[in-house]
């Protein structure tokens, strides 16, 4: 039994690490890459089936005599009342959305969060619009409270944002105030680190972070995040930790902008 | 398997659900789940087989290479076929719940030691063991619950 299964498992691992070895060499292969925007509008489909499905279930739950009808009638109008607050909410933020549009010269597309991405590894958020809209790859992603992070992928329809606590994301910066430059490094949800602040240059909690627009992806002057804490030195250099002032996890409707 | 056509709408739905639920920011894995179910119910054939087509699915879908999750997939549904007996004890609830939270933790460490070997590591070490042994404890609830054909 055992002399049967381990070379099933044995070809496997050979099989995958050629396929890696390819790739470390000639860089990634993805002939399946079509998959991800499949699957980002299967998303965006769930999420409008959801809703609906959430919206007729509601309605039409406990219907029996009249004074379900009128307890119906009563839910029906909770519900519009529901629906009107949460159309008075999108319609904030579409507003600052369109403030942020008519803000900036390098709008590209304004665009709603689908869900998260598929990566484990990657802090990430698929949005509802891509190529077709004109959204490239490492197009800055912001909202109206300040920089959100960077298309990683663009597809057809639908594209895949990481965002800026992921640990993989940089980005140039500068303080705004003392205007030295640094880099800002996600360090997981939530939290950013700046590095190569100069140990000579004076940061204190508070301290607003911008883009400096020096890495040629992110237009200048975005706002990035705040200092929270300067933990200390390490040789030369300060380590500081920022938070991001877009908070990912209530990111609805975001707007891309070009580099 | 005589169901085994059910498994595509079920492949598709694991990829669509595992991106909307999150339990303090960690994701189950509900496709590593899909790969030992398989290789418990089927064998160690299958279960690699069908291990290695989700796991290039995973790869395809992520952006990066090929590779990782065909190897830490396949490896899931090999060694899921064990939990049904061979090199194991016989099997009962508590090996189930040892065996998935065993499993998605090596799932998880051969896709990471993978990426981090062949291209570089797609996040810090810290941060990847909170995904994997938090995966890993997520999923093992489901353990009890899939069991191998009584025969």
């Amino acid at each position: 039994m055992l002399k049967k299964r381990y070379p099933l498992f044995l070809a496997l691992l050979v099989v995958s690490v050629l396929l890696m070895i390819y790739q470390s060499r000639n860089g990634a292969y993805t002939p399946f890459g079509f998959l991800s925007g499949y699957l980002n509008s299967a998303s965006k489909g769930t999420a409008v089936a959801g809703s609906s499905i959430k919206g007729t279930l509601g309605r039409f739950k406990n219907k029996d005599e009249e004074l379900q009808k009128l307890r119906d009638e009563v839910r029906d109008l909770r519900l519009r009342e529901q629906e009107y607050k949460e159309a008075v909410l999108e319609n904030v933020r579409l507003k600052d959305a369109l403030c942020l549009k008519e803000r900036r010269e390098d709008y590209i597309a304004t665009a709603k969060v689908v869900s998260k991405g598929t990566d484990r590894w990657s802090n990430a958020l698929v949005i509802d619009k891509g190529k077709a809209d004109f959204v490239g790859k490492d197009m800055a992603v912001i909202t109206a409270d300040g920089l959100l992070g960077k298309v990683q992928e663009a597809h057809g329809f639908s594209s895949t944002v990481l965002l800026i606590d992921d640990t993989i994301f940089r980005a140039a910066v500068r303080l705004e105030e003392s205007r030295a430059e640094a880099v800002l490094s996600g360090a997981g949800p939530g939290l950013c680190i700046l590095k190569y602040v100069g140990a000579e240059v004076e940061v204190k909690p508070g301290d607003v972070v911008i883009t400096s627009g020096l890495d040629g992806l992110f237009p200048p002057g975005l706002l990035a995040g705040y200092v929270s804490k300067v933990v200390g030195d390490e040789g030369f250099f300060h380590r500081v930790e920022v938070t991001p002032f877009a908070d990912s996890r209530k990111a609805e409707e975001v707007v891309v902008v070009r580099k | 398997m005589k169901k085994s056509y059910l498994l595509i709408p079920a492949v598709i739905a694991a990829f669509l659900i595992e991106v909307k639920l999150s339990v303090f920011g960690i994701r189950p894995g509900l496709t590593t789940l899909l790969a030992y179910y398989v290789g418990l119910k089927s064998g160690a054939a299958r279960g690699t087989a069908f291990g290695a087509i989700v796991g290039l699915i995973a790869d395809s879908l992520s952006g990066g290479i090929i590779g990782p999750n065909v190897l830490a997939k396949g490896a899931v549904g090999f060694f899921a076929s064990y939990m049904a007996g061979g090199l194991f004890l016989k099997w009962t609830a508590l090996l189930g719940f040892i065996g998935v939270l065993f499993l998605t933790a090596l799932d998880g460490i051969a896709a990471y030691a993978s990426t981090a070997f062949f291209v570089l590591a797609p996040t810090s070490l810290h941060r990847a063991a909170l995904i994997i042994f938090g995966q890993a404890a997520l999923n093992s609830i489901a353990g009890p619950f899939i069991r191998p054909n009584e025969n």
